[in-house]
């Protein structure tokens, strides 16, 4: 394990929390300052972490930048930070999203400013450590920490029903994390260390280990969100602002799938492959029945929220095709590590892609005061520009080749084709789904007639907006052309797990 | 005497109360506040003489007393606790001009009490104490005599703590005639003694876990567990909140050390038959404490149930009967302690209209106007609601570790769904402090440097909660 000089993880992690609680205190007559300092701060994190990637040994498996002191003596509770090739892509993703996020907010005006930017920031860090906790009581607190200024997101700056779905969002997604908070400390108790990898080593028996691998979907399951505990979402992302709805999508439901990862494939192998067969169904049942849903929804919104759970729905299809390869014997290693993978990518992905598109309605909404459907037509007429953005985003939602959002489903099914033809021919229902309602979407909003005033007198994308999509843009294609920019910092580590877990059983 | 010494505390305590009271018959009006920095000080010189000299044990028959380090640890809490009670009352009393000294006094007699159950080793001692107690809190608690719910919640509490008061001098009567002692540690060697004679032991044991009960009944009554709990929303309520914050803090230490001692030395023998009463009432406590609370319009009744269903985590840990789980009891105890002080020290401080806050939608866009005490609030509530980084989070987090490594998982199950519920109450107000728009203009009683200090402490406690997890566990160290 290497030694680095600076503790750069640690200073990632507290260096937007803090200055996100100092912000609290400023002035806020002056918006200008929390502007400022704020975009600052999440610059500063962007480059930071790519001094990380930069400086980050792609070629070993183990955990890199370790920083590991005792935290809480007497439970044996440390403070472990560190990253593998797993958590530096999401370290990446988290701080590009953030750093586009306060960017974009920059052209909308707002009640209590400073909040909402040192909010963003709070989030911010507790993200970053979410990725890199490998003591799984710190990992825990970040997890749930979370949810707090989230909280206070929607529900300061949020629509007109807000209330109810923050509160929906709230206990539900603690609902989830207590129970897994009960599966850490039995393991725990079992491994005599809060290290995540110290659990990895348990031997448990099936039974036991179907308990906790129930506690831990539950409380990744809710947070990705799984069918059929998907329903806080639509409402968290009909009443969030913009920003929240990216930040939501693009980062915070990727925890869940991150956890999933760390936790449910390693620590519960046993459990998920005498499970799987009744999971996988469930995944499918996201992909296909989401994605019907979403056909038949009136609100933008709504309908990009019910196409994330669709999307997420390949994400959890990757990572239990694993266990059933695992169970399949050690032959199919090689293509459960192609699943793997394209659930790793798949997350990335749709991070950018979601996080793009909810862009897309908010700047819509900015200007009609509107998410409805019907109420939009024809705003290729006066937004050529941005319909030209939203139309490519819209493609590669439907996984367009060549773009980003091809490629994680196309290995997911792939691998599922390894399996069982039949799942990869219901996985891959999705392409014709998610085209037609991303592309009908398209045609009733962007093309047609003006149909009002409102719509007519809409102004063209400003310079903000314009810059905050082509990044996306450009990152969905980089992503799409030359998937092996991503592949190459998780393969190694991908690889381990899937090796590691094969040696196990 | 020289073993008087060891007394000092209590004695500065008690003397310095009739002193100032009758200071006081001669300050005017204007001068009254001479007395309030008087009692401050005096509980200031009182903690310093606990740090000169402690760690004595007195056993003068029937006077048995101890100034160990368990009891030390507590009655510095203790004194702290009360100097924040007084400064945060102290405003609140003097804004709405309700200021009496005599206010402070049976306060400081209250403290006496809490002194002396917590160094008490004889049952009579602690039942003076105890006593001692209850009859400072019967008066304060009536001491807004314009309010009918004051009176009503005075009388309320006076006729239930009198009962129970009976049952416990019943049990200790009965503890008597069973061993022939009040000694604590006698009373341990005793049921020690009969534990490896099977003839005596059926003899004694009805009778010892008989008169156990009662007392039990009596402790749970004075802790607020259900359920014997129907006083407290009615206390909560009736009283002024200056009264209803020192309710609901100091003494529950108290109680809490007086079980402690009780059960893990002098009734350690007869585990098996209070581990299952206390169990059985943490549980119903934790059940109608988190349910009945969503309900609550009132938010001294919501922090009433609250209460109780936070007593319930704390008995659970009790019930368990190790030293570990001991020492997560108290982890939680402490924590519990500081974040009430918080919230009711908070509340007491706003005021809706130049009025006392009653409900909880008086607190309705308390952010817009007043944003740090909105804040302070958010985090409070979020500290009981047990959301990480707070202390709040670590309390509950030591609870349900001793119950899994005891091996009582579905229990653990059990307590975590109900923080969920738990979470709900505490979320409403929190809504209605940021999400709600606000109903009337809401002022502020000017105080901010030790509410702020009290609150921050929640969350520098919840980033580095070992300094506190050590000190309940060489507290309860002490003990074994």
């Amino acid at each position: 394990m290497s030694h680095t000089p600076l503790p750069f993880l640690s200073i990632l992690i507290w260096t937007p929390i803090i200055v996100g609680f100092l912000m609290l205190f400023l002035d806020k007559t002056d918006a200008r300052y929390n502007r400022f300092y704020s975009i600052l701060t999440s610059m500063l994190m962007l480059i930071l972490s790519l001094i990380i990637l930069i400086n980050f040994d792609f070629s070993k498996h183990t955990l890199q930048f370790v920083e590991n002191k005792p935290w809480i003596e007497n439970f044996k509770i440390n403070y472990f930070v560190a990253i593998d090739g797993l958590s530096l892509l999401f370290i990446l993703l988290t701080s590009i999203i953030s750093l586009l996020i306060l960017f974009f907010s920059l052209c909308e005006e707002r009640s209590q400013e400073n909040k909402f930017f040192s909010l963003f920031l709070i989030l911010e860090g507790l993200l970053f450590g979410v990725f890199c906790s490998f003591d799984s009581i710190l990992f825990y607190i970040f997890f749930e920490s979370m949810l707090i200024p989230l909280f206070l997101i929607i529900g300061i700056w949020g629509g007109p029903n807000r209330i109810y779905a923050t509160i929906k969002f709230f206990l539900y997604t603690l609902f989830g994390s207590v129970l897994m908070l009960v599966a850490i400390i039995y393991l725990s108790f079992k491994a005599n260390s809060f290290a995540i990898f110290d659990f990895y080593n348990l031997i448990l028996p099936l039974q036991t280990q179907i308990f906790i691998f129930i506690a831990f979907l539950i409380a990744f399951g809710i947070k990705v969100p799984m069918w059929p505990v998907h329903t806080w979402l639509p409402d968290a992302h009909v009443e969030a602002p913009t920003a929240g709805s990216v930040i939501l999508a693009a980062v915070i439901l990727k925890v869940g799938g991150y956890g999933m990862i760390r936790f449910l494939l390693p620590i519960t192998t046993d459990a998920g492959m005498y499970l799987y067969e009744f999971l996988i169904p469930l995944s499918l049942i996201a992909i296909i029945y989401i994605s019907f849903v979403a056909l038949a929804q009136q609100d933008m919104k709504k309908l990009i929220a019910y196409s994330s759970v669709a999307h997420m729905g390949f994400v959890t299809l990757g990572i239990f095709l694993v266990f059933a390869f695992l169970d399949h014997g050690a032959k199919n290693m090689d293509i459960a590590n192609l699943a793997l993978q394209g659930a790793i990518i798949q997350m990335i992905s749709h991070g950018l892609i979601s996080a793009a598109l909810f862009i897309c309605i908010g700047i819509i909404y900015t200007r009609t005061k509107s998410r409805i459907i019907n109420n939009q037509s024809g705003i290729v007429k006066v937004m050529p520009i941005f319909s030209a953005f939203m139309i490519f985003f819209l493609l590669a939602n439907s996984g367009l080749p060549g773009t980003s959002g091809f490629v994680g489903e196309f290995l997911v099914l792939v691998a599922s084709m390894g399996l069982n033809i039949v799942y990869a021919i219901l996985a891959s229902l999705t392409l014709v789904l998610a085209a037609s309602y991303s592309l009908w979407l398209g045609k009733r909003v962007i093309f047609g007639v003006p149909s009002n005033q409102k719509i007519i007198s809409m102004e063209e994308i400003k310079s903000i907006e314009f810059w905050t999509l082509l990044i996306l843009l450009i990152l969905v294609l980089i992503i799409g052309i030359k998937p092996g920019l991503i592949m190459d910092i998780m393969d190694k580590t991908s690889h381990n797990i899937i090796y590691s877990l094969a040696r196990g059983i | 005497m020289i073993l008087f010494q060891y007394l000092i505390p209590e004695i500065i305590i008690v003397s310095s109360a009739c002193f100032i009271l009758i200071i006081d018959l001669f300050l005017k009006e204007n001068y009254k506040e001479i007395s309030y920095y008087l009692i401050q000080a005096s509980l200031i010189i009182t903690i310093i003489t606990i740090f000169e000299r402690y760690d004595y044990f007195i056993n003068l028959k029937p006077f048995t007393y101890n100034t160990e380090i368990f009891a030390t640890i507590f009655k510095v809490f203790l004194l702290t606790g009360m100097v924040a009670i007084f400064h945060y009352s102290y405003n609140f009393l003097k804004y709405f001009q309700l200021y009496k000294t005599e206010y402070f006094i049976l306060c400081l007699f209250a403290v006496t009490g809490m002194m002396i159950m917590s160094s008490a080793e004889d049952l009579l001692i602690l039942y003076l104490g105890i006593e001692l107690l209850s009859l400072s809190l019967y008066t304060i608690i009536g001491f807004n005599k314009k309010s009918i719910f004051s009176s009503e919640a005075s009388v309320k509490y006076y006729v239930l703590g009198a009962i129970s008061s009976g049952f416990l001098l019943f049990g200790i009567s009965l503890i008597y005639g069973l061993t022939g002692t009040l000694v604590l540690t006698e009373i341990f060697d005793f049921i020690k003694n009969i534990q490896t004679d099977t003839a005596s032991l059926d003899l004694y044991n009805v009778g010892l876990i008989f008169s156990l009960t009662f007392i039990l009944v009596s402790l749970a009554f004075k802790f607020g567990a259900a359920p014997f709990h129907m006083w407290i929303p009615d206390v909560y309520h009736g009283a002024l909140i200056p009264t209803t914050l020192l309710l609901s803090t100091l003494p529950k230490i108290a109680i809490f050390v007086v079980l402690i001692k009780l059960l893990s030395n002098a009734f350690s023998h007869l585990f098996v038959f209070w581990s299952e009463m206390i169990l059985i009432l943490s549980i119903i406590s934790i059940l109608v404490g988190n349910i009945i609370a969503i309900a609550q319009t009132n938010i001294k009744r919501m922090l009433a149930y609250s209460t109780i269903a936070n007593i319930g985590f704390i008995l659970i840990a009790i019930s368990l009967g190790n030293q570990q789980s001991y020492q997560a009891s108290m982890f939680y105890t402490v924590s519990y302690v500081i974040m009430t002080m918080a919230a009711f020290g908070v509340l007491l401080l706003i005021t809706l209209d130049k009025k006392p806050i009653e409900l909880i939608s008086d607190l309705k866009g308390l952010n817009s106007q007043h944003p740090w005490f909105a804040f302070l609030l958010l985090i409070i509530m979020l500290s009981l609601a047990g959301i990480p980084p707070f202390i709040g989070f670590h309390a509950k987090l030591s609870i349900i570790n001793v119950l899994i490594y005891k091996g009582y998982i579905w229990l653990a199950v059990f307590v975590v769904l109900m923080t969920v519920i738990g979470a709900y109450y505490y979320l409403k107000v929190i809504k209605v402090i940021y999400f709600d728009e606000p109903s009337g203009k809401i002022y502020l009683i000017p105080s901010y440097i030790l509410i702020s200090f009290n609150t921050l402490i929640l969350i520098i406690l919840g980033i580095f909660p070992s300094n506190l997890s050590m000190l309940s566990s060489y507290a309860i160290g002490s003990l074994f």
